[in-house]
């Protein structure tokens, strides 16, 4: 009678094969490439700004030192306007406070498909608030303070570039014509050096520069 | 001399030892490990510290502020990096502090009825607005919304004792980081501001997402 093959002298070696790595790799591709998209790849920055004050937009009146140039931008729907106090108004042509209206003009937007591109349409004209808040710190170059007032309804992004405007001395300007909120848009500031280390390499060098400033202090105004 | 059809015998790793050809060699070898698919423990380890490394940048950066719909940032060319202070994130939806709402947003579409959807949230000319009920008096025209007085007044005081409790250099300063949506209109921001005023926060800075092109 035929007998089954001994199992025991056949049974096939244990053998401890390595863990299969295949699997664990696969999903550690996917992982990582996941975890990078949800990381931020911009810079957070901040701008620094001054409490805001409540008040009617009056001045008091009878100060015997040089009265403070109190130079304030307003913001509305239909554009920008820039007010001084009453007794440094008179240095400048009348044009210089005339209303800076929204314009249709050449400017940088994101078409449909999310791409950065060249368009035309209405938008805030910086370029020219830029022009003109360049000319009164050339008269009033140790001013440094700028008063940013809104109408209520406007967007932060809208008073957020707006202060952008008002805060460094930008090479190329006056920017004027068809391209003027694009050459603004692309100027690079005018550097000056430090007065001290800025770099971080602990010594003052040629090295030391900084963006020259205009208007740095801003504070927020609401008006009653 | 005869060509037998033999290639020449490949050398191992370290190239000395040829590779075994015969079958008891290959046994041997391969209990050695030297045959075999692509050895992949290397590429797992770098795969695991690059993890890793993700996953520490992810969770301990302060100022990853995760954008989406209800929350995205302004554009300006302003280099002034961030410290360390209380930050006031004010979404389309909330008013938030210390990861808590604290005052909701009230949206309305251009058409007067209340945002719902994602798709409402989405859309232009939206206005943005804190009710009445949660500011001072229930009064409209009130700049003072007292659940985010109370929620910054405790918040200030965890940051007085902590600056306090350990004997950080210099005197301690009530700073606010405001993380804005880009749309968020003027009177919040005012709102907001004037609030943290009375909190006692006498410096503010606001977050903006840092782009070269003004």
């Amino acid at each position: 009678m035929a007998r089954k093959p001994s199992e025991a002298s056949h049974r096939k070696s244990e053998k401890f094969d390595d863990l299969n790595l295949t699997p664990i790799m696969s999903m550690l591709v996917i992982l990582i490439p996941m975890l990078l998209a949800m990381f931020n790849f911009f810079e957070v920055k901040v701008q620094a700004v001054a409490a805001p004050k409540l008040g009617s937009g009056t001045t008091k009146s009878g100060d015997d030192k040089e009265k403070p140039l109190n130079l304030t931008v307003l913001i509305s729907k239909t554009g920008f306007a820039i007010k001084l106090q009453d007794e440094h108004q008179s240095a400048f042509p009348p044009t210089m406070f005339a209303p800076i209206s929204k314009d249709v003009i050449l400017h940088e937007g994101t078409d449909a498909s999310g791409a950065t591109t060249e368009m035309q349409g209405e938008e805030y004209d910086y370029a020219t608030l830029y022009d003109r808040l360049e000319e009164l710190k050339a008269k009033f170059d140790k001013e440094s303070t700028i008063n940013i007032a809104a109408e209520m309804d406007i967007p932060w992004h809208v008073v957020a570039r707006t202060i952008d405007a008002a805060r460094v001395k930008l090479v190329g300007g006056p920017f004027q014509g068809e391209r003027r909120l694009l050459d603004y848009s692309h100027a690079k500031p005018e550097m000056v050096p430090c007065k001290q280390d800025c770099n971080g390499d602990a010594e003052l060098t040629a090295d030391d520069v900084e963006p020259k400033e205009m208007f740095p202090r801003v504070v927020f105004v609401v008006a009653e | 001399m005869a060509h037998t059809g033999r290639q020449p015998r490949p050398t191992g790793e370290g190239g000395d030892e040829p590779i075994p050809y015969t079958k008891k060699e290959r046994a041997s070898a391969r209990e050695m490990g030297m045959e075999g698919a692509l050895n992949i423990n290397s590429l797992m380890d770098i795969m695991t510290i690059l993890l890793t490394f993700l996953l520490v940048s992810i969770t301990s950066d302060p100022w990853n502020v995760k954008q989406n719909q209800y929350m995205q940032l302004a554009e300006s060319t302003v280099d002034r990096d961030p410290q360390d202070s209380i930050a006031i994130l004010v979404t389309k939806r909330a008013i938030v502090v210390d990861e808590e709402d604290t005052v909701p947003v009230t949206c309305t579409t251009a058409g007067g009825r209340q945002c719902r959807t994602d798709e409402d949230y989405g859309k232009d000319n939206n206005r943005y607005f804190i009710d009445k009920a949660w500011k001072e008096d229930s009064s409209e025209s009130a700049f003072l919304v007292p659940k985010l007085l109370k929620k910054l007044t405790e918040e200030l005081k965890v940051s007085r004792d902590t600056h306090a409790d350990f004997n950080r250099e210099g005197e301690f300063k009530a700073i606010t980081t405001i993380i804005c949506d880009k749309d968020i209109p003027y009177r919040i921001i005012a709102e907001v501001v004037h609030t943290a005023g009375n909190a006692g926060i006498d410096q503010l800075r606001f977050a903006i997402m840092r782009n070269s092109i003004r």
